[in-house]
């Protein structure tokens, strides 16, 4: 049976984004801590997507993610002091963004881009694109929002980010298997709202 | 783990979850999860969903930032955040420099203030005692904190008060007992007295008195007595508890009675209503719209609204304060439900942005308690519209506030008549709320 033995492989870890510096050099560290625009550039620059995709999953606007991303640099630069160096760069900055993110009024200063489930003004996706993509996007984006604001996180930087549970659950103030098992119930919830769209 | 053949695979394999998360998580460390998935559909067909979801994450992130709004970013940041080289942060134990410098200053300023003691009239250790200053210690040693070093006790006139004494009375501290004012004389016979039918008694006039100054008192003075409070305790502790007993420990307002009552109700749940009616007459007890809120998770979601409804104005401030504060979805959603029976317009601009929030479920319950507010806020959210995220959300909870209203931004919807007489009805449910949402959701324009 050709079915048999498919898929068995583990998820190879070439599929996860690659870490931008995720142990940077303590050189650049001192440098960033005494002030020094140029290792803050040379650091804190290719984390940049990894911070736009979590604003963009937290706040579910771009207007907002691009206010989310911008108050994060502003607060990593005063609070840069307080980076030992020892942890990742990337979750350090993740840490600010996700406490940020609970207080938008602190962040928030454009009004919302686009509307998810409101695609005539500013459509989410290109008129362009595939329907059934556009479809599939829609659900996915409606299944994520339905889980709690932990689980969503977790699944994110899991799924996205591909942090490891530890990481995940010193970011979310909770232990490794507890992270653990939020991921899990995230994705099971997503599927189960995905159905059959999830089938290829 | 047994391996689950194709053939005779069951339709929901026990082992999916643990099975599809170690192969997600990596290479799994021992065997039985390959051997498992080898033979089984149903881990097979799961475990391409789970990486066709996380492929789906992945590329639904969508791009990074470009160049220029990268470098705007970087900009804006080290001009607001860093107009300063950022100190280093200081070692933990201080150079042997700095603790030169400490101890010269710490010498100085001990030998100004010896010179300065010394030459003042009558000072300096052997100096006789002037009238005045012999006055202190006689003073001290009548005051009953005699104890103290004499030098220290300032005469009366200037002496602060303190928490000792004025009159003779000792006053209470925080940490002392609560002490049985005269005043509330009653009580404190009534909390003496050993158990039997003075119990009862008790429990009697804190049932039977809700409303009034004194029954106010009553209640204060039982929060604050602990004996009054285990004794209430033990009463709810009886199989059946008394309806005396459940009504006095649900007024008093004591957080461990709290808990009592929530245990209690979890297992008895027909014992709610009568928790919350006993609550319903009391202006202020302490923890009511929490305890309301935790009993809504042991009974039905409708059974508490008449309750929420009756409560004073301020309940609608705690409810928003509480949503804001917890983090708890669930309590949160409890909030959001809590708001829409009282439909009280002061929510409104938490409700409005609470819309926006990234939770749909959350959002969902926000536009269902805006949908039942009263028609003259209808204004109110038709301005909130274009400034909206989940306008959808927001035009359907308009349909239920005043359909009229909405109907502007409906006007080439071409929804049938069927629709349009579902939107016009309001009232909405939750269920109901959402299928009106997506009503509005493709076919509106939002252009005024």
């Amino acid at each position: 049976m050709d079915s048999r033995g498919k898929g068995l492989e583990p998820t190879p870890p070439a599929t996860r984004p690659t870490l931008p510096q995720d142990t940077p050099d303590p050189e650049l560290v001192a440098r960033l801590r005494s002030g020094d625009p140029g290792a803050f550039q040379l650091l804190v620059r290719p984390v940049l997507p990894s911070l736009l995709r979590l604003a963009r999953r937290l706040t579910g606007d771009p207007h907002w993610a691009d206010d989310l991303v911008q108050e994060t640099l502003v607060r990593a630069v005063r609070s840069i002091a307080s980076f030992r160096g020892d942890a990742s760069l990337r979750t350090w900055l993740f840490r600010i963004q996700l406490r940020l993110a609970a207080q938008p009024q602190r962040w928030r200063r454009t009004d919302p881009a686009t509307a998810l489930l409101d695609p005539p003004d500013v459509p989410a996706h290109p008129p362009e694109d595939d329907p059934r993509a556009r479809e599939l996007a829609e659900r996915l984006d409606e299944a994520m929002e339905r889980l709690t604001p932990r689980q969503r996180t977790a699944l994110h930087l899991r799924a996205v980010e591909g942090l490891d549970y530890r990481a995940i659950g010193a970011l979310l103030d909770t232990t490794a298997g507890a992270a653990r098992m939020l991921v899990l119930a995230a994705r099971r919830q997503v599927m189960q709202r995905m159905g059959r769209h999830l089938l290829p | 783990m047994t391996g689950q053949f194709l053939d005779d695979s069951p339709a929901h394999c026990p082992h999916l979850g643990e099975v599809v998360a170690a192969f997600l998580d990596g290479a799994p460390r021992d065997t039985a999860p390959t051997e498992h998935l080898r033979g089984c559909r149903d881990c097979q067909r799961d475990l391409g969903r789970a990486r066709r979801l996380d492929a789906l994450l992945a590329s639904q992130a969508g791009p990074g930032p470009d160049e220029a709004q990268a470098e705007r970013w970087m900009t804006q940041a080290l001009r607001a955040g860093a107009p300063a080289p950022l100190p280093e942060v200081p070692l933990a134990r201080p150079g042997n420099r700095a603790r030169f410098a400490a101890a010269v200053a710490l010498a100085l300023c001990t030998g100004i203030g010896l010179g300065t003691w010394l030459e003042q009239p009558g000072g300096g250790p052997t100096a006789p005692a002037s009238n005045e200053t012999a006055a202190v210690p006689r003073a001290a040693s009548e005051h009953p904190t005699s104890g103290r070093s004499p030098a220290l006790v300032l005469p009366n006139r200037t002496r602060p008060r303190t928490p000792d004494t004025r009159d003779g009375t000792p006053r209470r501290s925080r940490t002392e007992p609560a002490p049985e004012p005269s005043r509330d004389r009653v009580v404190a016979e009534l909390v003496r007295s050993r158990r039997g039918s003075d119990q009862d008694l008790l429990h009697s006039q804190l049932a039977t008195a809700a409303e009034g100054p004194e029954a106010e008192a009553l209640r204060r003075t039982v929060r604050e007595c602990e004996p009054a409070v285990r004794r209430l305790m033990h009463a709810l502790q009886q199989r059946p508890p008394s309806h005396l007993a459940l009504v006095a420990a649900a007024r008093v307002g004591h957080p461990k009675l709290d808990e009592a009552l929530l245990r209690l109700t979890r297992r008895q749940p027909e014992l709610i209503d009568t928790v919350a009616a006993a609550m319903r007459p009391l202006d202020h007890r302490p923890g009511r719209t929490v305890l309301l809120l935790e009993l809504c998770g042991h009974c039905e979601p409708d059974t508490l609204a008449d309750y929420f409804r009756r409560l004073g104005g301020e309940a609608t401030a705690e409810l928003v304060k509480i949503a804001r504060r917890t983090k708890h979805a669930t309590l949160r959603r409890r909030c959001l439900h809590a708001l829409a029976w009282r439909c009280d317009a002061s929510a409104i601009p938490f409700l409005l942005e609470w819309i926006d929030c990234p939770s749909l479920d959350e959002a969902l319950a926000a536009a269902h308690a805006l949908s039942h507010l009263p028609a003259i806020h209808a204004d109110k959210l038709a301005k909130a519209l274009p400034r909206a995220r989940r306008r959808s959300l927001l035009l359907a909870a308009l349909c239920g506030v005043h359909f009229e209203r909405a109907a502007r931004h409906l006007r080439q919807a071409e929804l049938t008549d069927e629709e349009l007489d579902f939107l016009r009805g309001g009232a909405f449910s939750p269920p109901q709320l959402e299928i009106a949402a997506r009503l509005c959701r493709r076919r509106s324009t939002f252009a005024d």
